[in-house]
């Protein structure tokens, strides 16, 4: 498979990541060796099987409904870049119109 | 110190005749003396480890006897522990202050350990040789010229040159087990499910698993014992018993059937490493194990499957920085836009955000079928390949990494290249079964010598029974008490 520029841009747009358009050019080639690497696994024959997607036990879990004390507001939002009143603050969102 | 097992520590502490006070202070002043040339280390924090320690000397004191009682343990920055950072090594989570100990952590402080500082790592976990870490690199002490492998780098640099008796470390394809085999430790990957996950960074959820690295097999064992079981904070732990280790670790190989799969023995191997794991076989064989040639016909598929299966999960687990909620933000940001593409941008490098690039592409419209879907059900065979080999052998035996440790910036310039190096430890993370890798001797490179590590893989929920045989490797290929001369190589 053949990796455009364009490939690169719409999936690293999808993933919130820009590069320079100077460093375009490297990514472009080192991404479309990673594809073109893993796509080998197009050869391997796969009539009947079926995906995997974890190798643990499969099950639901359940638990005793019981109040326990969570992390305070204060110590989990003790690391955000932001905040205000216990509250995540960033800027304006929605445009002024 | 070297020469000492956990459980000598911890009763030399719990009979009074040392102090966790004086076990930490000694680890700290090997590190205060060696980290700066070594880089194993991200964060150290003297004041808090000691205070750590008093606390294990007061519990001491009022009566209580604790199977770590004044144990040392390095923590990889990937994992919370409360007064530390939690990093990653990445820019994104310089200054991150985690509000919890990682459930690891709180097993390891209530059997009487001390947390002595956070080892470094390539980035996110994403890496084969700890040059991705965003801070700096970390050295292999058998040859400073060399990396110490990856993920789990740091954690691995510290046992080997003694600055740590053991330590914790994380592995998703190979990130504990391939740093313990470039440095001559023992690296145990459990079973999916074996040992909680909470308070480990995610980087692929169906992937990590958290293990000790150590100087030696009983200390692997010992860890094991007090780390794992079933987590109420980690849903995906299982709640069947833990099989302990410690108890069988001397019962020996005799009439155990170890698998030799061909896949694993390749020309693609180095000739001298796979002489070493075929003597660790011999010496199986010595103890009483029969040695069996089977297959594991899906072997090629593991890395290219890995490498989407890790990826998509990375994407999605990464998306989480943000900017918004913790971690850095792009202080040049005037809308929301700028919060998430210039934070991202600015504090991921340039790995991560390779892998996340390759994720996003794989879950995306139109390649999900061709890439995620398919690598999902190449996983089956990879693990179908497995249960069938388990109705035949007990354990399989191979090596760890194809090469002993290779040179720092050797294969840097190539993605691929890299990502080879865990070709022979990803096919156990897809399956979901443990792994170990135990030192089964040395190679001659350049005129160095470098450890070389034997892999045992087994069913699931088999770590007591590939400790015993790890037990026999190193007891009789490997001399645990031995220190690298890094301290004279460098001068």
């Amino acid at each position: 498979m053949n990796i455009s520029k364009e490939d690169v841009v719409r999936t690293l747009g999808l993933a919130r990541l820009e590069v320079p358009e100077s460093d375009l050019p490297a990514l472009i080639a080192e991404f479309g060796a990673i594809v073109h690497y893993v796509e080998s696994i197009s050869a391997v024959k796969l009539d009947g099987v079926e995906p995997l997607s974890h190798g643990g036990e499969a099950r639901d879990v359940f638990r005793d409904d019981v109040v326990v004390t969570p992390l305070s507001t204060k110590d989990a939002m003790s690391n955000a870049p932001d905040s205000f009143n216990g509250l995540f603050r960033v800027p304006r969102v929605i445009a002024e119109s | 110190m070297a020469n000492r097992t956990l459980s000598a520590i911890a009763s030399d502490v719990n009979g009074g005749s040392s102090t966790a006070r004086a076990m930490t202070s000694h680890w700290l002043d090997r590190m205060a003396k060696w980290n700066a040339s070594l880089g194993a280390y991200l964060a150290v924090d003297r004041e808090r480890s000691l205070a750590e320690a008093d606390a294990i000397d007061a519990r001491i004191r009022a009566g209580e006897r604790l199977p770590l009682a004044g144990v040392p343990v390095a923590v990889k920055d990937n994992l919370h522990a409360q007064g530390f950072p939690t990093t990653c090594a990445s820019r994104m989570l310089e200054g991150f202050r985690p509000p919890y100990d990682a459930t690891v952590v709180t097993r390891l402080k209530a059997a009487g350990a001390v947390v002595l500082g956070k080892t470094n790592l390539d980035e996110f976990a994403m890496g084969s040789s700890t040059e991705n870490s965003a801070f700096h690199v970390c050295r292999n002490p058998w040859d400073t010229t060399r990396i110490p492998g990856g993920s789990s780098g740091g954690s691995a640099t510290a046992v080997a040159a003694d600055l740590a008796p053991c330590a914790l470390g994380s592995d998703t394809g190979g990130s504990i087990r391939q740093p313990a085999a470039l440095t001559g430790t023992v690296g145990l990957k459990t079973t999916y499910g074996r040992v909680s996950r909470y308070g480990l960074v995610a980087f692929a959820s169906s992937l990590d698993q958290v293990g000790p690295m150590t100087r030696r097999v009983e200390d692997a064992a010992l860890l094991h014992d007090v780390i794992a079981g079933h987590d109420p904070n980690d849903a995906t732990t299982s709640s069947r018993p833990v099989g302990l280790a410690i108890p069988s670790l001397r019962q020996g190989v005799k009439g155990l059937r170890i698998g030799i799969p061909d896949e694993y023995f390749t020309d693609a191997v180095d000739p001298q490493v796979r002489a070493r794991v075929e003597a660790a076989g011999k010496a199986l064989e010595g103890e009483g194990a029969t040695l069996h040639r089977i297959s594991l016909p899906h072997t090629a598929h593991a890395i290219p499957t890995y490498y989407i299966v890790a990826t998509s999960e990375a994407s999605s687990n990464l998306a989480r920085y943000d900017g918004v909620h913790y971690g850095q933000r792009n202080p040049d940001a005037i809308d929301i836009n700028g919060v998430y593409f210039g934070s991202r941008s600015k504090y991921l490098g340039k790995e991560v955000k390779r892998r996340i690039l390759l994720g996003t592409w794989c879950l995306s419209s139109g390649f999900y079928d061709a890439f995620y879907d398919r690598a999902l059900r190449v996983r089956s065979l990879l693990k179908a390949d497995f249960d069938a080999a388990f109705t035949k052998v007990d354990l399989v035996l191979c090596p760890t990494t194809p090469t002993a440790a290779f040179k720092l910036g050797e294969k840097v310039a190539d993605p691929v290249q890299m990502y080879l190096a865990d070709i022979l430890t990803g096919a156990c993370n897809l399956a979901g079964i443990p792994g170990v890798s135990v030192p089964c001797g040395t190679v001659s490179v350049d005129g160095c010598d470098l450890p070389v590590g034997a892999q045992l893989m087994g069913p699931n929920w088999s770590e007591a029974l590939l400790l015993r045989a790890a037990y026999v490797i190193e007891a009789k290929c490997w001399d645990p008490s031995r220190v690298p001369t890094f301290a004279e190589a460098r001068s």
